[in-house]
């Protein structure tokens, strides 16, 4: 793809993601020459309606953001869903399992009614994808990978094995063994283990690994004294939906007008 | 005053973070509607919160924006620790203001030279500046990589730091990244900083005078940013576990961020507000580029938000340096804080780039959070912000319809506002 057209969107999110893209100051004029950047609200004024590439960033959870990210796959050649919101619900999934009204009367008192709560949902729930780059915040390198792959016509690969194995290729100290609870055993890496090797712990930002055996990390952390259900709470964080869906079924959101 | 008919309607502004509106109605020359219109989608974040033990609750909190993700993740560590009745050490305290200083920096020259300059070069983005000024823009993008790297170096990345935790640091940085740290800063960046000031200085801003109140910490730390009481250019000042004494937060149709308004109305938070209320704390070399930028003291004109922006950017990066030689000189050394949660309120305010940021978490004694409330700085300011489009609104009516919007947008984008972060606000209770 020569030159491709790239348009960059945002939807219920931290918005850094996006901002992830502008850190890359170092490469962030050399992207400009192999890129055409034709619409990125946080940077630039120029909006247009046609576009390659569209790199989409955020859960979609309200009706708007529904019509809006179908207009987007109408217009895109190809859609990418970055970070944790868009790929699996991230952060703002962690409410799914309570009942909508409370959770817009919590924050909005009695006014509640003016900011409806609906299901929070991935990018790939509402529209088909064609890419998803992983991480809260996606990482900076893969996202330059992906670019390089759509222009080369190179293949793009993600990484399916876990966080524990690039913690052992750096030579990180395992968190389990200082008596931590991690998921690093049952997550996605191809972040180069980045929590662990500064001593803290994997909380499962880039969703599970595909071999990720979930039985296996909760017993050992019972046998450890971290038990007490500690793998199913922090899979909340981020992977409260692939987590449930990996059990079957539940945690859907309720009260979902549509 | 002309007696024209003017309609503005800015879907989605550019150049700022998160979703915004901009909704003007001039009937005949008179004022019928001034919004500024969050439309960006609610997130909850204090629903999130609530039932989270504090080892997870900074991750949360701090994913409520990314570009002030380490403000929001010390504020919410803040909390906690008062909460818990913990006393950070004074190493503890030296590097955290140290990687506050890193997101500072960042931010303020994004929307300095990325999002302000092209507005000052009438283009409408940093890209074709790039082609035309390409030395200013290499040097905007070193600082702002410098400022990354030295939250890189502390926290692992600056998105969402890791190493910061409730009690200390999960890991200590590695002594030759920060001597790199010091090497850059001494040799390209203090001049960087200087050729970047000078090309804003010789730029034209639009000006406004409306005078409000400005509110921001004081008698804290050295320029207050980690700690001091909520103070104001009205009233005396606070402590921070008594802010809903000042600011009420208010549910407003056309914006899912609340607005806020204190004693006397509307009220303007960040950097502005910091300057003129604690300007004379600063270092020299910061009071010169203050001068340089013929900044007036105090100012009542949040066009020169920017310009403050700068002064604390330069003032950053020289205190950085002043840090950085400190602990190369001392070194640093592992520490272990006991954290033993107990039942309890604590409330945490900060100074983030765009001002005053407050986290008021009850903890039950399981060490999870039972209630949680964020008051978020461009939450603060919008209210003072449609006051300023009131009061600039008429002032412009003889210019240009496409003038007009270029000069409000501007006016906009001064105050950086953070409209991702906005809408995330807190439990009200309604009378
Ligand atoms: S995935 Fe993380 S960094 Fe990206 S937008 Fe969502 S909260 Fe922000
Ligand atoms: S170590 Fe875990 S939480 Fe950290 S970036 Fe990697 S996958 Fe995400």
């Amino acid at each position: 793809m020569p030159r491709p057209r790239v348009a960059f969107f945002s939807f219920t999110s931290c918005e850094g993601c996006q901002l992830t893209v502008l850190e890359q100051e170092t490469k962030l004029l050399e992207l400009l020459e192999v890129v055409e950047i034709v619409r990125f609200r946080e940077a630039i004024d120029r909006r247009e309606d046609r576009f390659d590439v569209a790199f989409v960033e955020g859960s979609i959870s309200t009706p708007e953001e529904e019509d809006r990210v179908r207009w987007i796959r109408n217009q895109a050649g190809l859609v990418v869903a970055i970070g944790a919101c868009a790929t699996l619900g991230g952060v703002n999934a962690i409410r799914e399992d309570r009942d909508h009204l409370d959770v817009q009367g919590r924050v909005y008192g009695e006014k509640g009614e003016w900011y409806p709560a609906h299901q929070v949902k991935t990018v790939a729930e509402v529209v088909s994808i064609d890419f998803e780059l992983h991480g809260c915040p996606m990482a900076g390198a893969e996202f330059l990978d992906l670019v390089s792959c759509l222009i080369t016509g190179r293949k793009f690969r993600q990484k399916g094995t876990s966080v524990c194995v690039e913690c052992v290729l750096r030579g990180t100290v395992c968190q389990l063994w200082k008596g931590r609870p991690c998921l690093g055993p049952i997550s996605r890496g191809g972040c180069q283990a980045v929590c662990p090797s500064q001593g803290g712990s994997c909380i499962g930002c880039r969703g599970l690994a595909t071999e990720a055996n979930l039985p296996a990390l909760a017993d050992q952390l019972e046998s450890e004294g971290l038990g007490d259900g500690v793998t199913e709470r922090m899979l909340e964080l981020f992977n409260r939906k692939e987590f449930a869906a990996r059990e079957g079924g539940q945690g859907d959101g309720k009260g979902d007008p549509a | 005053m002309s007696r024209r008919d003017l309609h503005v309607d800015v879907h989605h502004i550019t150049r700022v973070e998160g979703h915004g509106n901009l909704v003007i109605d001039v009937d005949k020359g008179e004022l019928k509607k001034c919004e500024l219109q969050i439309v960006e989608s609610p997130r909850y974040f204090e629903v999130l919160l609530e039932g989270r033990p504090y080892t997870e609750v900074h991750h949360i909190a701090g994913r409520i924006c990314g570009i002030c993700s380490i403000g929001h993740t010390l504020s919410s560590i803040q909390a906690t620790e008062r909460a818990f009745g913990i006393e950070a050490t004074e190493q503890t305290l030296l590097l955290r203001r140290l990687l506050h200083y890193g997101e500072m920096i960042q931010s303020h020259a994004l929307h300095a030279f990325f999002l302000v300059l092209p507005d000052l070069f009438n283009a409408d983005s940093v890209i074709p500046l790039a082609a035309d000024s390409p030395d200013l823009v290499q040097r905007a993008l070193r600082i702002k990589r410098f400022a990354n790297d030295l939250c890189a170096v502390l926290a692992g990345r600056h998105i969402h730091p890791i190493s910061p935790v409730v009690g200390g640091w999960t890991s200590l940085p590695d002594p030759a990244a920060l001597e790199d740290l010091a090497r850059r800063l001494d040799e390209e960046i203090r001049d960087d900083l200087t050729v970047a000031v000078d090309a804003l200085a010789g730029l034209p801003l639009p000006a406004l005078d409306r005078p409000t109140e400005n509110v921001a910490l004081v008698n804290g730390d050295r320029y207050p940013l980690l700690s001091g009481e909520i103070g104001s250019s009205i009233d005396p000042p606070i402590v921070p576990a008594d802010y809903l004494d000042k600011i009420e937060e208010k549910v407003n149709p056309h914006s899912s961020a609340k607005h806020c308004e204190g004693g006397h109305g509307p009220f303007m938070v960040g950097a502005l507000s910091r300057w003129n209320l604690n300007g004379d704390k600063l270092r020299p070399e910061a009071l010169a580029v203050a001068e340089s930028l013929a900044l007036p003291r105090p100012c009542d004109d949040p066009y020169r938000i920017t310009h403050a922006q700068i002064v604390e950017a330069v003032d950053m990066a020289y205190d950085s340096g002043v840090i950085l030689a400190r602990i190369l000189d001392e070194g640093l050394v592992p520490e272990t804080v006991r954290v033993e949660p107990r039942a309890g309120r604590g409330v945490g305010a900060v100074e983030v780039p765009r001002g005053l940021l407050i986290h008021d978490y009850t903890y039950g004694d399981d060490g999870r959070v039972e209630k949680a409330n964020c008051i978020i700085p461009t939450g603060m300011n919008l209210a003072n912000i449609e006051a300023d489009l009131r009061a600039a609104v008429p002032r412009l009516l003889d210019l240009s319809e496409k003038r007009i919007e270029h000069e409000l947008q501007m006016l906009v984008r001064a105050y950086d506002p953070c409209i991702s972060c906005s809408t995330h606000l807190l439990n009200v209770v309604f009378e």
